[in-house]
């Protein structure tokens, strides 16, 4: 295998790695989502916020660009500390982004699962 | 063999794909580091470290505390590249007034753009060792050394040849000084304050020694003040003791507490050496006999067998440790930090300089005047505290917490 090759495969590996990492953080954007429109919560805003800020960074690279938009605009709203409900929609609508683009996560042998 | 890049992210894909990239792009080698603590480890110990790339959100940990960490932890820092998320101008300025060398964004990422700006950290880190190893060369010729004002090693070692000629009978004492415990602040402090803090003990010395003397800078952390044509012991005791005396530095960098004494060592000419070498080591030798015995300073007789150390001086003292220095035992931490001023619905970043059990000291990226209360957050660790304010100078803050 030549090495521009051996790259292009460790590629392919690293998006689905990524693509798979996603799919599973929407069930995590959905909850923080839905807690943090019942009550604000900083430690809900942190996660949400790192989340977002992993994805927005990571998502052009690895093939799932329409992603990017969403996470960095959600990512922004939570630095300018907007309000909470709002936060939390934006967490779930990201969720909702995420399925639509990755699909399901893939359980373990190899079904896909709802969120829990 | 591939140039050995520093790698530090904390998305684990993410770093697997700068490292394929770097195989695959530009024969570098990525060394993964995760923490900013594993980073600086690796730092300290292998300087085949080229560059470094670093996130500009580590977690807990800003990019830009840690780069200005290393800044200031190392002598010859490699060049600092920040790979960032959050493509900011503002955030990229803040990065250049640090001193990193390059910024690239994560978002719409150009492969080669990467590799392009580590290749040129490189090569510029290259010609800037260059230049700087030929200023050194002109500087060794210089009568007077740049770090200190003081006479340079070159000229101290030229007049000791020539002393040691004109004084074959009456000889001469060469005092060695040494700033006891700056090893120790460099290596917990950085090179910066280290640097301070040797100039103006640099400029005490300067002050304590008689016009007459000649006093120099050896280099590292050594200086020298010769007097001519003077041997007896009851001078050279009483020259010693104005030293130890008289070059005390006390100063206060970060709310901590500095105060730096002198070890000193004596050995003349030609009772303890045959040529300016000799003697310059047989000083050395003793004052680090007298820094072990815990004696403020020390010189030899020559009734006394070779290498013992004078029992002239009788006060004994203990050395400070570092630790003792301190106020109050801080520990000294690169965090993110939240400043939430709820009146003005406003939540300002931070850097998490120090903390201890009643508050913290830190740093905020831009200056302006944080209120005398507000709440605040070690992001990632517990929920915000009630502080109070208790000093701001510039962008450097203390606070206490009130609960």
């Amino acid at each position: 295998m030549t090495a521009k090759a051996e790259f292009e495969a460790k590629m392919a590996a690293l998006s689905t790695a990524f693509s798979q990492r996603t799919a599973g953080d929407a069930a995590e954007f959905e909850a923080l989502g839905v807690a943090l429109c019942k009550a604000d919560d900083q430690a809900h805003r942190d996660r949400i916020q790192y989340l977002a800020h992993r994805l927005a960074g990571g998502s052009a690279t690895f093939g799932l660009v329409t992603l990017e938009e969403p996470a960095s605009h959600l990512e922004t709203r939570i630095l300018a500390q907007a309000d909470a409900t709002e936060i939390g929609e934006g967490s779930q609508a990201l969720a909702e982004t995420i399925r639509r683009i990755c699909g399901e996560p893939v359980t373990q042998n190899g079904g896909n699962h709802a969120p829990a | 063999m591939a140039t050995r890049v520093a790698v530090i992210d904390d998305d684990p894909l993410y770093m697997e794909f700068v490292a394929s990239l770097f195989t695959n792009e530009g024969s570098l080698h990525a060394v993964k580091t995760s923490t900013s603590d594993e980073l600086m480890a690796l730092l300290k110990v292998d300087p085949s470290i080229e560059c470094v790339v670093l996130d500009y959100d580590l977690g807990i940990d800003t990019g830009l505390a840690l780069g200005k960490a290393i800044k200031d932890g190392f002598e010859d820092p490699p060049p600092i590249i920040m790979l960032t998320g959050q493509g900011s101008e503002r955030t990229a300025v803040k990065a250049f007034r640090i001193g990193f060398s390059d910024y690239v964004s994560k978002r719409n990422l150009d492969r080669s753009e990467l590799i392009r700006a580590i290749q040129g950290a490189i090569a510029r880190r290259k010609e800037d060792r260059l230049r700087l190893a030929e200023t050194d060369k002109l500087r060794s010729n210089a009568r007077f050394d740049s770090l200190t004002g003081l006479h340079s090693a070159s000229y101290v070692e030229a007049r000791l040849s020539d002393l040691r000629f004109r004084h074959a009978q009456d000889g001469f004492t060469l005092i060695m000084v040494r700033p006891k415990l700056l090893p120790k602040i460099r290596s917990d402090l950085g090179y910066v304050i280290a640097d301070k803090l040797l100039r103006n003990f640099a400029s005490l010395l300067k002050e304590a020694t008689a016009e007459s003397a000649l006093c120099g800078h050896l280099g590292a952390d050594q200086f020298v003040i010769v007097f001519e044509g003077r041997t007896d012991p009851d001078f050279v005791a009483s020259a010693c003791k104005r030293i130890y005396e008289s070059v005390r530095l006390s100063e206060e960098h970060n709310r901590m507490q500095i105060e730096i004494e002198p070890a000193i060592g004596a050995a003349t000419f030609p009772a303890d050496g045959d040529s300016a070498d000799a003697v310059t080591k047989a000083a050395a030798k003793v004052l680090e006999q007298a820094e072990q015995l815990g004696l403020p300073y020390g010189f030899t007789l020559d009734e006394l067998p070779e290498g013992e150390l004078s029992p002239i001086v009788a006060e004994t003292m203990s050395m400070r440790q570092l630790e003792e220095m301190r106020k109050e035992a801080r520990k000294r931490v690169l965090k993110r930090g939240k400043i939430i001023i709820e009146g003005l619905n406003s939540v300002i970043d931070c850097s998490v300089r120090n903390v201890s059990e009643s508050g913290a000291h830190l740093r905020i990226e831009s200056y302006f005047r944080v209120p005398d209360r507000f709440k605040f957050q070690i992001v990632g660790v517990g929920a915000p505290r009630e502080v109070e304010k208790r000093w701001q100078v510039g962008a450097d803050l203390g606070v206490e917490y009130r609960e």
